[in-house]
């Protein structure tokens, strides 16, 4: 039934999916890691860096300021002028899908990455 | 125009595919990874195109695709397109490889590389359209899929052929 040349080429797919399935993951994973911190004023991205630079970045609006920490791979809020502090008391987000914002500033701080690989979640729906 | 004996010959087999891709868009779950199917119908594209001419191939899946998404209310939508996608891609694939490699392989080689293709275009396809390289983890268990179902529609088709072309010749004796 199976010719020599369909066997062969039932062995080179073979070859071809265990290839794929050591190779894949660190060609995927090497363009996944690269995260950086976007800065979003409303809907609109104002100032992006990459996320394993130590930084502090100042922002001032009109209507206030926010000061913003990326350290040691993660970001955080480090300082406000706005009434309850929210954007502050969340912390450090280091990873997609976790944005940190100051609504009286509209200000949107989100970690961005080309794949969720390493990611805690899954997938992104944008 | 063709003879009517072909046109029945190619709507039974289109009769045949779509109802064999519409039950198994409906009733059977996904084989391991979400999406896997068995692929019968791809065997029965095979024989139109071993029967008939590459055109008639490539009509009986357009339609097919067309009306099983009509049956399963995908049509227009991203499964449509996915569907639609692999099954042409696939279809051409067979075509070329059937036509220049066909002795060599047997159908079921031919069978092989269209569900390759199937798998591998719908997975580019779907990086394309959800826009994220993730998605490529799939790329091993694709193709190990391509195998497990590819091969045995081959092998169905290396038996029923023979006998198609024996009943039609019988037919065409009386």
């Amino acid at each position: 039934m199976l010719t020599v040349w369909d066997r062969a080429l039932i062995v080179a797919v073979m070859a071809m999916a265990a290839l794929s399935f050591f190779l894949l993951p660190k060609a995927i994973g090497a363009a996944g890691r690269e995260r950086a911190v976007i800065i979003q004023s409303g809907s609109r991205p104002i100032q992006s860096f990459p996320i394993n630079e130590d930084r502090v970045i100042n922002i001032d609006r009109q209507d206030g300021f926010c000061v913003v920490q990326v350290k040691a791979g993660r970001v955080r809020v480090k300082n406000s002028d706005c009434p309850k502090k929210l954007c502050k008391s969340q912390g450090w987000i280091d990873d997609i899908g976790e944005p940190i914002v100051c609504l009286p500033h509209q200000t949107v701080i989100n970690v961005s990455s080309k794949s969720a690989e390493g990611s805690k979640v899954d997938a992104v729906v944008r | 125009m063709k003879p009517l004996r072909n046109i029945v010959w190619l709507s039974m087999l289109l009769g045949v595919g779509i109802i064999v891709q519409a039950v198994e868009a409906l009733y059977l779950p996904s084989l391991i990874i979400p999406g896997a199917k068995l692929g019968l119908a791809n065997s029965i594209t095979l024989l139109v195109m071993i029967m008939f001419t590459w055109k008639d191939a490539v009509l009986h899946v357009a339609v097919r695709v067309l009306t099983v998404s009509l049956i399963t209310g995908t049509f227009l939508s991203t499964t449509f397109l996915y569907s639609l996608a692999g099954g042409l891609a696939s279809t051409f694939v067979m075509i070329i490889w059937l036509r220049y490699f066909y002795g060599a392989f047997s159908f079921a080689g031919v069978s092989l590389m269209g569900a390759l293709t199937h798998n591998i275009t719908q997975l580019l396809l779907s990086v394309l359209i959800l826009g994220h390289i993730g998605i490529m983890t799939l790329l091993p268990w694709l193709i190990f899929m391509a195998i497990i179902t590819g091969v045995p529609n081959g092998l169905m088709v290396n038996v029923l052929e023979p006998r198609l072309e024996k009943a039609t010749a019988q037919l065409l004796n009386t």
